[in-house]
């Protein structure tokens, strides 16, 4: 805990900037709601009681937030990742799509001894994600190719290459809207019974502790942030930046790969792919949101992850009370510019203006 | 008595991180004439025309154009009134034609008429430029030419060119001097801004030299010699004493470079064969106006640039090509000159910062690739204490500290790798006295326990006053290598500008 404490006091700046965001979005979607006629106290007391409500009677709304938060926090994680490292990779979201299509392949392995069974969804999962992370790694690292572009590209590739296969050759017999299921013995057991909130969490706030470990306190970790963050100082110190870039990348398909499994084989009620693959679209993308308002910090993640979780949760209250659960996409909006604006701008001030020289006095 | 086009009276500037570019500086312009503007890095010399120009404004004094004040808030409303820079780093839009970057910004002409005019100045001076192809796949000489074919088309009737000669080839500097000529007669005001004493004397009607802010000389160029003007340029004050410089017994070659040859970032040959031993219990000064090859040599022997050819042999082992990691385990570390934007990550913290570089070394790992951060803490803390780095927290970022502490943390840093040799680049520029003379006392200190310093700086009286040896550098040669007390500062000054005394 006091470890948390510290790297707050240290992050003052960030951790207030993204509160402010919050505030503005809140404040920008209360706003909307009430120019759109709607009755802004009563959509309020929706979000709430449909995201967290009084966990201490009824715990089943907060399940549904950290439900949507698991995956997030990964996708979040992994586009962080790229940040540190100095790269903007926003392949997440292909790389998601063919962790899941492992898991499908995976599941069609049905009848081999479980135990192999959750060995080849974890590693075919897993292994399909780092495959589609390697690319623009490789692209970037040996030929300098820009990652945005490749990665956005690879993106639908994925999407028409995971669906097109997985609806050919793995379609649901009895439905035919998804893939063939996870068997039931490979699983991710659920964490609590009669909700959707399965261990996913757990392994989801697990793996962030992890990585958040080794950014800090490891040499690779330490050598990562150096390069991302001034690569001429890197290279000084004797880091090579392409081997930290090359890192990120593989990390990064990696939580990818796991954010996959968690969609595929760790949520129920589905546990397949749905056609076009609408259960895993824009989990991405959604990470860049995540790491934005968390900082691109690994523990300031985890709470972003349950705001956007608890937003989509939300929202479902919304609908109910007839006003479009669309709504909430305001709110995310909003908290997206006012934090990206001064972030992006040093994002895209690194990336694409040189270092100036001015000289002077000459 | 004809009147000056431009008279700049009593013009002082600082700058706002509070450097003082030019102290009380009067000058005039006349047409028909080159004026010289010559000075050492930092005299003030392109501060002064880009106050002339509209760049900057003045702090203190005035500024006449055909005798009426003004005051020019920017180079455009100079240009209207006839006064056009031609920069050393010449801004324009790569992708964009030369005839697109001589009418970016000019209204009321049509392309056809501009075109036709271009055609007649160009045949009428004598400047060839390509204007249908994309600037960046002009040479840099091309380049400049469109730049002076912009500024004579928009009518400037005086002309101000800085250090125009760098990129160019003799060839290209010859037919730019004729060029220049021209102009001058045809009642024209040139400015010309250069390091270059032989330049100055083959080109100029009348020189004012500049040293730290201040006019030191006003002569006609007929009238006056190079070694007048190497004088006036490196004339120097004596500020600080230092520790005595002890003899250091058994001498060894600790670095021993053979025929060095490297290549600088446009692929132009920086450094052109450069020779050298550098010994134990020696500092060895590399002086030279800037960009002569220094950065090149310096980032060459710490790893960070390609060597094309020869050799780099420390303490008897060849390390050619070596990454800076492989050098500091050797026993080489490395100053740099840019402590803002490569010896340190500004928004790291301190703790971070002194782990830099350490972080290869077994000391500061536990088993795993893990880092011990409590020993770093007490590394650091004990720096910070010997070195009397003042910083607030090992926890607050390295831009919370001073420029002087900044660097005190880098050279602490390097020092804990107990290198051998020390490659120190311009290690006080931008220094406050205190800490300047704290980080000169202490290479003297290291030089006498026995270690070998390579000094590249392009402050004069630093190398002066610190080395035992002196090179000096000049188109990517060494012109000269001899101790230091063999030098009379008159033929350094010579050296420097390019003349062979």
């Amino acid at each position: 805990m006091s470890a948390i404490l510290e790297v707050i006091k240290d992050k003052a700046g960030p951790v207030i900037d993204s509160l402010i965001a919050l505030t503005l979005g809140f404040l920008g979607g209360a706003l909307t709601i009430y120019f759109s006629g709607y009755d802004v106290v009563k959509a309020m007391s929706q979000l709430y009681n449909f995201s967290i409500g009084n966990p201490f009677v009824n715990p089943y709304s907060l399940t549904i937030t950290l439900t949507y938060a698991g995956p997030l926090m990964l996708s979040g994680l992994a586009f962080a990742l790229g940040v540190r490292a100095g790269l903007f990779n926003i392949g997440i979201e292909g790389q998601i799509y063919m962790g899941a299509f492992g898991v499908v392949i995976a599941s069609s392995f049905a009848g081999i001894p479980a135990p192999l069974e959750v060995l080849a969804i974890i590693l075919v999962g897993i292994g399909f994600a780092l495959m589609w992370s390697a690319i623009p790694a490789a692209l970037k690292v040996y030929r300098e190719v820009n990652e945005v572009v490749v990665t956005i590209m690879l993106n639908y590739i994925a999407l028409g290459v995971a669906d097109y296969t997985i609806f050919k050759y793995f379609p649901n017999p009895s439905d035919a809207t998804k893939s063939i299921v996870v068997p039931a013995y490979a699983r991710i057991p659920l964490l609590m019974p009669n909700t959707s909130l399965s261990w996913n969490i757990v392994i989801s706030i697990g793996v962030l502790l992890v990585i958040y470990y080794v950014l800090w306190y490891t040499v690779p970790g330490y050598e990562l942030r150096v390069a991302g963050t001034n690569p001429n100082a890197a290279r000084y110190a004797g880091i090579n930046p392409k081997r930290a870039m090359f890192l990120s990348f593989m990390l990064g398909g990696l939580l990818a790969g796991i954010a996959g499994i968690e969609k595929v084989a760790g949520l129920p009620p589905s546990y397949s792919v749905l056609s076009t693959l609408s259960n895993l679209q824009g989990l991405g993308f959604e990470g860049i949101t995540v790491s934005l308002i968390g900082g691109n910090h690994p523990l300031g993640i985890i709470f972003a992850a349950i705001l956007i979780g608890a937003l989509h949760a939300g929202a479902r209250g919304l609908n109910l009370i007839g006003i479009p659960k669309e709504i909430v996409w305001v709110f995310q909006g909003i908290i997206v510019i006012s934090i990206a604006i001064p972030n992006l701008y040093t994002l895209i001030k690194r990336k694409f203006v040189s270092p100036g020289k001015e000289v002077v006095g000459k | 008595m004809v009147e000056p086009l431009v008279k700049v009276a009593d013009v002082v500037k600082v700058y706002p991180d509070g450097t003082v570019a030019l102290r009380g500086v009067s000058l005039d312009i006349f047409p028909n004439e080159i004026l010289g503007l010559l000075g050492e890095n930092g005299a003030g010399k392109t501060t002064l025309m880009k106050i002339v120009s509209g760049l900057l404004q003045p702090t203190e004094g005035k500024l006449y154009v055909y005798g009426k004040p003004v005051k020019f808030s920017m180079p455009a409303q100079a240009l209207k009134m006839g006064i056009g820079m031609v920069h050393q780093n010449i801004p324009l839009v790569h992708n964009f034609t030369g005839l697109e970057n001589i009418l970016l910004g000019y209204k009321g002409i049509k392309r056809d008429e501009a075109l036709e005019r271009l055609r007649d100045l160009m045949s009428k001076t004598g400047l060839k430029v390509r204007l249908d192809v994309p600037v960046e796949d002009l040479s840099l000489g091309e380049r400049q030419r469109i730049e002076i074919l912009k500024m004579l088309f928009r009518g400037v009737k005086i002309l101000i060119m800085d250090e125009p000669t760098t990129n160019l080839t003799p060839v290209e500097t010859k037919d730019l001097f004729r060029l220049l000529k021209q102009l001058a007669y045809e009642g024209k005001a040139v400015v010309f801004i250069s390091h270059k004493i032989k330049e100055v004397m083959e080109i100029t009607d009348r020189v004012v030299v500049l040293r730290k802010g201040k006019v030191v000389g006003r002569l006609k160029t007929k009238e006056t010699t190079p070694k007048e003007l190497a004088s006036l340029m490196v004339g120097r004050e004596v500020v600080f004493s230092y520790p005595p410089k002890k003899e250091v017994p058994n001498q060894k070659d600790l670095l021993v470079v053979k025929d060095l040859w490297v290549t600088d970032d446009l692929g132009r040959q920086a450094v052109r064969g450069i020779s050298f031993t550098l010994k134990s219990g020696e500092i060895l000064g590399v002086a030279g106006v800037e960009g002569n090859g220094q950065k090149e040599l310096v980032e060459a022997l710490t790893g960070l640039r390609v060597i094309d050819k020869g050799k780099v042999i420390l303490m008897g082992e060849e390390v050619t090509g070596a990454d800076p990691g492989t050098l500091s385990f050797r026993g080489l570390v490395h100053i740099p000159e840019d402590r803002k934007n490569v010896g340190l990550v500004l928004t790291m913290s301190v703790l971070e910062n002194v782990f830099l570089g350490l972080h290869r070394y077994p000391e500061f790992l536990k088993p795993g690739k893990l880092i011990n951060w409590n020993k770093v803490t007490e590394h650091a803390r004990k720096l910070i204490k010997r070195f009397e780095i003042v910083v607030r927290s090992l926890k607050s970022p390295a831009k919370s500290l001073s420029g002087g502490n900044q660097q005190k943390l880098i050279v602490a840093r390097e020092l804990s790798k107990k290198p051998s040799v020390i490659i120190a680049a311009n290690p006080t520029r931008g220094l406050d006295v205190a800490s300047t003379q704290f980080v000169r006392n202490l290479l003297i200190n290291l030089r006498n326990q026995g270690i070998g310093i390579l000094l590249i700086s392009s402050d004069l009286d630093e190398v002066l006053d610190l080395s035992d040896r002196v090179a000096v550098m000049y188109e990517g040669k060494f012109t000269s290598l001899k101790p230091v007390k063999d030098y009379t500062l008159q033929e350094i000054g010579l050296l420097m500008g390019g003349v062979n005394a």
